[in-house]
């Protein structure tokens, strides 16, 4: 017991004499990931404080309906909180688009409400700089497919009733009624929320997106974070294990101090990351639903409940880096678990965008009941199984850890 | 001939060597399991928003419509049957769906009320939401979508009925006949990108979960190069490239970040040309190849900033998250350009659509040459 | 076997060869020759500077100044004819791991020209042949120092540059070493070795002491008492 002691003593003392490069590097990716947090919580807004996606608009504005129509949008539909339309040149608008200022530009052609008048429609252009064709371009074809139904729906209306004035001698009444008609459906298009009833039942016992996102974020911060572990825990021989164990301090002792240490040194950096963010959000105002009237440091005694988290993670690590025996092998390893397993649990996207196969497989891998262990940490509900499987985990993990370096005492 | 024989025989070696690197491999590798797992995902029922379809009637005809019309239609929502409204609230409540559409009874007549009346005051639809948000907000869009042509049909009805042919019978076949005969179809949009090529003008059919697919192999490729460079940074600090001369590190440097790049770049392009998003292969194979020397270019200046392995090792988490977030992978953001400017992967996805960033690809290699040889000279002084 | 690709080489004359890291001065004017078919070795205490002074010398760190003159030809700064003639072997094992004997061999060898060493060339007399399938990780030390040694002698250097050669080898390893380096100097190569090693210091001509950035010359006469007293 003594000897586990002073190697446990000896390992806290090499881990803190790195701990002041390693809390640096812990701020870096704090940085990165409270950026991140920023724009995926700053998309989700919604209403005046949402940033507001910029499309800029192209092409001939003179028409009295569609000069009408764009007012109506700007000034009157509920996508105004979301939406800012620009009329521009169309090299003002490529322009902008290449500089990030735009999010897209859309290009009325020529003649544009003639044809709609005639049935003849001609097609708007929505122009997209977009790299990547992403969940934007997606989202904009479903609403374009939204837009276009409205469009043509309504002129086959109004076609129709032209139609019918036509064959019932009614021609004197017939830019009347078209008028009438078309104010009619735009007004029922502006307020298109009546048709229906919205029923906020509120989060409740239930995660809100904010506090999915924060847990989410903090699991991928954690797993992320073991990358630092690398030139602690890689060895390039087994030549002090050896040692060690000839004077009777087995795999077990050894990997647990060692364990044991790098935990210290995990929670430290996480405690003192914590303290910097329960100051920054104090001091912006930042709050999340689940913490909605509630005192105190509040991401401080969320952490400390997380614990178990970070030691089954850190447990996690220490396999990872037992298995290999090169620095660049294993933090890409490493690295490509972090990534694999934050992406599977719902780090990246909500588990609830992924197929029932995927969230059923999310439910086993240890990253995943991490993530739901927040959750229920987050919601203050009692999570006792969530727990034990998460210490299960983390007592394999230690075992796998264990034989590994049993394996190479044993070598040679 | 000679020399170009032994350079060959140099790469053959190099090459063959990194092969053997299991961690190497290993990145490798996760290209063609991460286009596989992607579209064996995206082929399964999956959706940004799980809503519960409810009818307070389900022998309601118009309500059972809309839903049949919704569930065919899905896009990017997923869309499950609910049979009574407590169950819809419990299912709410319990996070199993993100909102319960409820299709209250006599929805024709409703309708008809709501659009006589003006506006009426009863709505046609109770939606239940544990909170609202943007995704939510656009999924309210989508149902109105489907849900208009019954309302255009109706608003037309009373109008002719109750406004121009008040108190005239009117058939409901006339009605119908004259509202069908223009019968406009097709989309009133088309999409297009800035500045496209001559080999698409058009924006792929994509699923969103395939979508960030091309984002996340460039970011394996440049890993490659980080690895790569790693590699010699530990080759150095072992001593096994002590032989060679200082001049000619450089070059061999460069070699090796080319070669592992070279890989990852060929396994990206084929993975790119299996999993449907490829456009031609001389614009893939133009960017591909302008994206590994920025990328080249790029990790020499980290090489040069780090120095050592385990600095660059330790810059990888946020390098890799910054790319992630300010590269367009996920989303396309505003914002921070200075910096978006500064990594390669921003280039390579931005010019995929937008010719001009090949261009700004050129500038960059020479840009980024031209700085690691004044580092040289001043740090080998 | 031909060893120099020069022959008639008289004297290799290192001159004032200087070395600063920081404010440390680690090699101050460091002069001296080497004669065609001599060895010259290098003593002193860890970290005194040797294998840096190899280094430079070897064009893989650049000196702060001095000359490595051949035929008046500065080879610090002629690269090319530096590669032609100086072949060195540094500390530790500069292998490619993941590779064979073979492979690493290929880096410096043509394949014919390989094939003829192997069989009855320099690298058979290191004894490379017999490993010459086995990947350099599954190498012992030895097999590892003697094809670094196979390495650095393909272009037929005419000096050979070699730190601390036989550390950490057993004794057959040693041996073979030393026979090769021996039917090298006999053959009109010039040697320059660091050394920690008593066989090895017999093998040398003349000797000299590296102490806090001077070298000495000393006159080995088998008394190592004397030798460390000096160190």
């Amino acid at each position: 017991m003594e000897n586990f002691l002073i190697y446990l003593w000896i390992q806290l003392k090499r881990m803190g004499k790195t701990f002041p490069s390693i809390l640096l590097m812990t701020l870096l990716l704090t940085g990165s990931m409270v950026l991140l947090a920023h724009l995926l919580l700053e998309t989700d807004a919604s209403g005046e404080e949402k940033q507001k996606v910029e499309i800029g608009l192209v092409g001939d504005l003179s028409d009295s309906y569609l000069g009408f129509g764009i007012y109506a949008i700007k000034n009157m539909d509920s996508s105004r909180f979301a939406v800012e339309f620009q009329p521009m040149t169309e090299k003002e608008a490529i322009a902008g688009l290449n500089a990030g200022e735009l999010s897209a530009y859309v290009s009325i052609p020529d003649g544009f409400m003639d044809s709609i008048a005639w049935g003849e429609n001609k097609q708007i252009t929505y122009v997209t700089s977009s790299g990547s064709v992403g969940l934007g371009t997606i989202i904009m074809n479903e609403l374009a497919e939204t837009i276009s139904s409205l469009l043509t729906e309504s002129q086959n209306a109004i076609y129709g009733m032209r139609k019918f004035v036509k064959e019932n001698n009614m021609q004197d009444r017939l830019g009347k009624a078209t008028d009438d008609m078309n104010l009619r459906y735009i007004n029922f298009i502006l307020n298109r929320a009546s048709l229906y009833e919205l029923k906020i039942i509120g989060v409740s016992n239930q995660l809100s997106m904010m506090g999915y996102y924060v847990c989410s974020i903090i699991l991928f911060f954690l797993l992320l974070w073991g990358i630092n572990g690398a030139s602690l825990l890689i060895r390039k021989d087994a030549a002090l294990p050896r040692l060690l164990a000839a004077r009777g301090q087995g795999a077990a002792c050894q990997v647990f101090g060692e364990y044991l240490a790098y935990l210290a040194l995990m929670l430290a950096s996480l405690f003192c990351i914590a303290v910097i963010l329960e100051i920054g959000m104090k001091m912006t105002g930042f709050q999340i639903p689940e913490w909605k009237g509630k005192e105190g440091a509040v991401l401080l005694y969320f952490i400390i409940r997380i614990v178990p988290v970070a030691a089954m993670l850190s447990a996690f690590q220490l396999w990872l880096y037992e298995t290999v025996s090169g620095m660049v092998s294993g933090i890409l390893l490493q690295f490509l678990c972090s990534v694999c397993l934050g992406y599977l649990s719902g780090c990246f996207y909500p588990l609830y965008f992924f197929p029932e196969s995927i969230e059923k497989l999310a439910g086993v891998l240890p990253t995943g009941v991490a993530l739901k262990y927040m959750d229920s940490c987050l919601i203050s509900q009692t999570a006792l199984g969530k727990l034990a499987v998460i210490l299960l985990y983390l007592t394999f993990f230690l075992l796998l850890a264990v034989l590994v370096r049993k394996r190479k005492i044993g070598k040679g | 001939m000679g020399r170009m024989r032994r350079l060959l025989v140099w790469y053959y070696l190099l090459s063959k060597r990194l092969m053997k690197k299991y961690s190497f491999f290993l990145l490798l590798c996760a290209v063609p399991i991460l286009v596989l797992a992607m579209k064996t995902v995206s082929r399964q029922e999956s959706g940004m928003l799980t809503i519960l379809l409810c009818q307070e009637d389900k022998e309601d005809k118009l309500s059972s419509k809309i839903v049949s019309d919704l569930v065919e239609n899905r896009g990017v929502l997923r869309y499950i049957l609910g049979s009574s409204i407590e169950e819809a609230y419990e299912i709410v409540r319990e996070g199993k769906a993100d909102a319960a559409w409820i299709f209250k009874e006599q929805m024709q007549d409703r309708l008809d009320t709501y659009t006589a009346d003006n506006l009426s005051e009863e709505p046609l639809i109770s939606i239940v939401e544990r909170e609202d948000n943007v995704p939510l907000q656009l999924s309210r869009e989508k149902l109105y979508g489907a849900l208009y042509s019954y309302i255009s049909y109706s608003l037309y009805q009373n109008f002719i009925r109750n406004d121009l042919m008040k108190g005239i019978e009117i058939t409901e076949e006339e009605l119908e006949r004259d509202y069908r005969a223009t019968d406009v179809e097709g989309s009133l949009f088309r999409f297009a990108f800035v500045n496209p090529t001559e080999s698409t003008e058009e924006a792929e059919e994509l699923n969103y979960l395939t979508a960030p697919l091309r984002g996340m192999l460039a970011l394996i490729v440049i890993l490659c190069g980080i690895a790569s460079t790693m590699y010699y940074l530990q080759d150095e600090e072992m001593g096994i490239i002590s032989w060679l001369p200082a001049a000619k590190r450089q070059l061999f440097i460069y070699g090796y970040q080319v070669t592992a790049m070279l890989y990852a770049g060929t396994a990206v392009l084929l993975a790119l040309y299996f999993s449907g998003i490829f456009m031609t292969w001389k614009k893939e194979l133009l960017l591909m190849g302008g994206y590994i020397l920025m990328s080249a270019g790029f990790c020499n200046l980290l090489r040069r900033l780090c120095r050592t392995l385990k600095r660059m090792g330790a810059c990888i988490p946020f390098l890799m998250m910054g790319m992630f977030v300010l590269c367009p992978v996920f989303f396309a953001i505003r914002g921070f350009r200075l910096i978006q400017y500064l990594l390669p992967p921003f280039y390579y996805l931005s010019g995929v659509h937008n010719a001009a960033f090949f261009y700004g690809m050129i500038f960059y290699c020479a840009a980024a040459y031209f700085i690691d040889v004044l580092l040289c000279k001043i740090m080998d002084r | 076997m031909t060893y120099c690709h020069i022959i008639g080489t008289k004297m290799i004359e290192i001159s004032n060869i200087q070395k600063k890291y920081k404010k440390k001065m680690v090699l101050q004017d460091i002069s001296f020759t080497i004669q065609e078919g001599s060895c010259v070795g290098i003593l002193g205490c860890n970290g005194c500077g040797k294998s840096t002074l190899l280094s430079i010398l070897a064009g893989v760190q650049r000196g702060d100044e001095g000359e490595f003159l051949w035929q008046g030809k500065n080879l610090l700064q002629d690269t090319k004819l530096r590669a032609q003639l100086v072949g060195y072997v540094p500390q530790g094992s500069p292998l490619l791991e993941e590779l064979t004997a073979w492979d690493n061999l290929l880096l410096w060898y043509d394949r014919g020209e390989l094939k003829k060493e192997l069989s009855d060339g320099v690298l058979s007399m290191l004894g490379i042949d017999e490993f010459i399938k086995t990947p350099v990780r599954k190498m012992s030390g030895g097999m590892k120092k003697r094809l670094s040694i196979g390495c650095s002698v393909a272009r037929q250097p005419s000096v050979l540059l070699l730190d601390e050669a036989s550390a950490a080898l057993d004794l057959i390893c040693k041996e073979r070493i030393y026979n090769y380096l021996k039917d090298f100097k006999a053959h009109g190569g010039c040697i320059l070795l660091t050394t920690h090693d008593v066989q090895e210091l017999e093998l040398c001509d003349k000797w000299y002491i590296l102490k806090e950035g001077h070298l000495m010359p000393y006159n080995y006469d088998g008394n190592v008492h004397r030798l460390v007293g000096i160190l």
